[in-house]
C-alpha cells in the first residue's frame, strides 16, 4: 500500500485533533482582489497544521478549505475548475432538493452569511481553550483582510467534556478506521468481514472481541483522501494537477437542533407506547445516551460499555436483521449500516462512509426547561473523497429515505428530512410499538461544499 | 400470466466529436428539470441515461439508455416518445442514424436496431407495476398509522377497530 504523505495532507482529516473548542471563519473574496486572495491561500501552506504527528500538542491548529465559488472568485483557470466534480461545482444550496433541505431548512431561509455564494474560504480553528481559538480567529480575520478577503460569519463551537450533543447522546466516537493511520486498531470502526486465520498477519484487520467469527478491516485511505487507492481499487476521481493529490472534500453544515421538541417527542412517545423515555430515545438513536449500542444492550444502558472504546463499536447487525434489538430505522443504523444492507452488506457500506469532525454550538438546554429560543445545534463537518457518493448518499438515500433498509420512504426521525406525513419509527417490542415525529428536530441553517487542498496544492495557488 | 415489468438497454454510438454535447444535453434536459422525463412518461421503475466508453469499443463513445419499466415495453417507449420527444432528440440526436422522435415508426426501428439483449436484470418488484408499488406503499403507510393509533388498545378494542378500519 502506498504510504500516506502525511506532511502534505491537512490535519484533522484522517485523525481528529480532539480539541474541545473550535471557530470557523468564513470569508468572501473581495471584488478585484483575486490575485491577493490567491496569494493568501498559498501563504496558508505554512500556518496550516498537517496530518504529521506532533511531539507536543499545540494550543491551536488551523486548516483551510475553499468552495467552488471561491475557486472561481480567486481566478482559478477554467481548465482546472472544470475538473472538479459536479456536486462540488453546484454547491450545497443547489443540491437542496437531493438533500431534503426544504421548508424551514430550505436555502432561501438559511442564516445570513451562510447562503449560496456567501462562503468562498473557510478557515477551521481548533484549540485547547476558548481564548486560544478566539485569539487565533482574530489573527486569521486580520490576515484575511490584508489578503483580499472579507471575513463574514465566525461560527463558534465547543465540545462538552462528556462529549454529548444537545439531544444528550454521546457522539463522535464512531469513525471509520483507515489503513495506514495509527488509530485503526479499534474493533468496530472498519468494514465487518468474516475472520480468517491468516488475518492475524494483516495489520489492517482487527479481530472482534465480541464475536470470534468477525473481524474489522480498515478502509482504504482513498475513500477520504485523493490520490490513494479506495475501496474500488483505484484512486478516486480528482481534480487535475496541481490539486489532484492529498486533498479531500469537506461538507460544512450548520444544523439547528430543536432540543425541546425532541424531548417532547420522546416523552409523548413514551406515554403512547408505555416504554421508558430513555428506551424510546435509545431506539430513535440506536444507542443509549451513554453511548452503549442497543444491539449489545437492548434493555438497559451500560455506561461502562459506553466508555470502553475497544467494545463500544464492536458490533454488527446480522444477528438482528428484523431490528428487534436495534430498530432498522434507528439513526446510527441508517448512517452506518455496517452489514445491514440487504444487498452488498459491509462492502457496499464501505463505499459510503464519512469522517465526521463536527462539534456542537450554542449553550445546552437544561433538563426540563421549555424551549428558550436560543440557537443551538451542531456544526456538522465531514470529509470524504466524493461528496456525492458518500455524504449525499448517507443523507439523501439512507437518512431521508428508508428503501435501502426495507422501510419504504420513511425518513430518519432524528436527522432525516421529515415530510408532511411525519417520520414513523418502529420501536420494536411484541406487539410492536411505533412513534412518529411530525417535524424535523434537526434543521439546516446554511453551509457549503468545500475542497481542502493538500499543502503542495495550497502553495500552487500562487502560480495558478 | 404476463410479467408486470420489462427491462431494456439501448447502446447507441455517438457521432465523432459530439459526446460532450450529448453530455451537456443530459445535464440540461434530463438532470435539471424539476421532473425527470423518465418520471413524466410514467411506469418507470429505474432508468439510466449517460454517455460512456463501453469496453471493447476502442475510443468510441456511446449513449446508454437503460430502464426497468412497466410492461409492455412498447407502450412505455411510445409514452416516452410522446412526452419527452424534445429531450430525447437533444441527446439521441448526437447518435448515429437517429431519425428523431417525431416519426414513431422510425423511432421504434432505431431503438430496435440499437437494443442489446438484457443478460441479467434485477428489478425490485418484478411482479408489480409502478401503480402497484405506489398502492402498496400507501397501504403500508395506512397500516403503520393504524398500528400506531391502536398500540395501547386492549385486544377487544383492537379487534373492533380493525374491523371498522377494514370495512371502511
Amino acid at each position: 500500500m502506498t504510504a500516506l504523505e502525511v506532511d502534505d495532507i491537512q490535519g484533522n482529516v484522517l485523525r481528529g485533533y480532539g480539541f474541545p473548542f473550535a471557530r470557523y471563519v468564513l470569508a468572501r473574496v473581495r471584488d478585484g482582489r483575486a490575485d491577493a486572495a490567491r496569494g493568501w491561500l498559498a501563504s496558508q501552506a505554512d500556518p496550516v497544521t498537517t496530518e504529521a504527528g506532533w511531539s507536543t500538542k499545540p494550543l491551536h491548529a488551523r486548516n483551510v478549505a475553499v468552495s467552488y465559488a471561491g475557486l472561481e472568485a480567486v481566478g482559478v483557470p477554467g481548465w482546472l475548475a472544470s475538473t472538479f466534480p459536479d456536486e462540488f461545482r453546484a454547491g450545497m444550496a443547489a443540491r437542496a432538493e437531493r438533500l431534503g433541505d426544504a421548508g424551514a431548512g430550505a436555502p432561501e431561509r438559511w442564516d445570513d452569511g451562510l447562503r449560496r455564494g456567501d462562503i468562498h474560504v473557510l478557515v477551521s480553528i481548533g484549540g485547547a481553550t476558548e481564548a486560544a481559538v478566539a485569539a487565533e480567529a482574530e489573527r486569521v480575520e486580520a490576515e484575511m483582510a490584508d489578503g483580499g478577503l472579507e471575513p463574514g460569519v465566525v461560527q463558534a463551537a465547543a465540545q462538552p467534556s462528556d462529549s454529548r450533543e444537545h439531544f444528550g447522546f454521546t457522539d463522535g466516537f464512531g469513525q471509520p478506521a483507515i489503513a495506514g493511520v495509527a488509530r485503526h486498531g479499534v474493533p468496530g470502526q472498519g468494514v465487518p468481514i468474516r475472520r480468517r486465520p491468516w488475518h492475524r498477519f494483516r495489520a489492517d484487520v482487527v479481530p472482534s472481541r465480541a464475536d470470534r467469527r468477525l473481524g474489522w478491516r480498515a478502509l482504504r485511505p482513498g475513500e477520504f483522501v485523493l490520490g490513494y487507492a479506495d475501496e474500488d481499487g483505484g484512486p478516486p476521481p480528482a481534480p487535475a494537477p496541481p490539486l489532484h493529490r492529498n486533498g479531500t472534500f469537506m461538507v460544512w453544515r450548520k444544523l439547528r437542533q430543536d432540543v425541546a421538541g425532541f424531548r417532547r417527542f420522546v416523552a409523548d412517545a413514551a406515554v403512547e407506547t408505555g416504554l421508558d423515555p430513555s428506551l424510546v430515545g435509545a431506539k430513535v438513536v440506536g444507542r443509549w445516551q451513554d453511548g452503549s449500542p442497543l444491539v449489545l444492550r437492548p434493555d438497559y444502558g451500560d455506561a461502562r460499555l459506553g466508555n470502553d472504546r475497544q467494545r463500544v463499536n464492536d458490533f454488527a447487525y446480522a444477528g438482528d436483521s428484523a431490528g428487534l434489538r436495534c430498530p432498522r430505522g434507528a439513526h446510527i443504523r441508517r448512517a452506518n449500516p455496517r452489514d445491514a444492507l440487504r444487498a452488498g452488506g459491509g462492502k457496499l457500506t464501505a463505499r459510503h462512509r464519512i469522517l465526521r469532525r463536527g462539534m456542537p454550538y450554542g449553550p445546552p438546554l437544561p433538563h426540563g426547561a421549555e424551549d428558550d429560543g436560543v440557537d443551538r445545534g451542531l456544526v456538522f463537518v465531514s470529509f470524504q473523497a466524493s461528496i456525492e457518493r458518500q455524504f449525499e448518499i448517507v443523507q439523501a438515500r439512507w437518512l431521508n429515505d428508508g428503501d435501502a433498509f426495507g422501510l419504504a420512504r420513511t425518513a430518519d426521525p432524528l436527522a432525516g428530512a421529515v415530510g408532511e406525513h411525519g417520520a414513523r419509527l418502529r420501536l420494536g417490542g411484541r406487539p410492536p410499538r411505533y412513534a412518529t415525529a411530525m417535524h424535523a428536530f434537526v434543521v439546516p441553517r446554511g453551509g457549503e461544499y468545500l475542497f481542502v487542498p493538500g499543502i503542495a496544492g495550497l502553495r500552487a495557488f500562487a502560480t495558478l | 400470466m404476463a410479467a408486470a415489468t420489462d427491462a431494456f438497454v439501448v447502446l447507441a454510438r455517438v457521432r465523432a466529436g459530439e459526446a460532450d454535447a450529448a453530455r451537456a444535453a443530459i445535464a440540461e434536459r434530463w438532470e435539471r428539470p424539476p421532473r425527470s422525463p423518465f418520471a413524466a412518461a410514467g411506469g418507470t421503475h429505474l432508468a439510466r441515461l449517460q454517455v460512456l466508453k463501453p469496453p471493447g469499443r476502442g475510443s468510441r463513445e456511446c449513449v446508454l439508455l437503460a430502464a426497468d419499466v412497466d410492461a409492455p415495453l412498447a407502450a412505455w417507449l411510445e409514452r416516452m416518445r410522446a412526452v419527452a420527444a424534445t429531450a430525447l432528440d437533444a441527446v439521441l440526436g448526437h447518435c448515429a442514424f437517429y431519425p428523431g422522435a417525431s416519426d414513431p415508426a422510425a423511432f421504434r426501428r432505431w431503438v430496435a436496431a440499437n437494443r442489446l439483449p438484457v443478460g441479467f436484470s434485477v428489478i425490485g418488484s418484478p411482479d408489480a407495476t409502478l401503480a402497484d408499488v405506489g398502492a402498496a406503499l400507501a397501504l403500508r403507510d395506512e397500516l403503520g398509522a393504524f398500528a400506531e393509533r391502536t398500540q395501547r388498545m386492549s385486544a377487544a378494542e383492537l379487534h373492533t377497530t380493525w374491523r371498522e378500519w377494514r370495512d371502511a
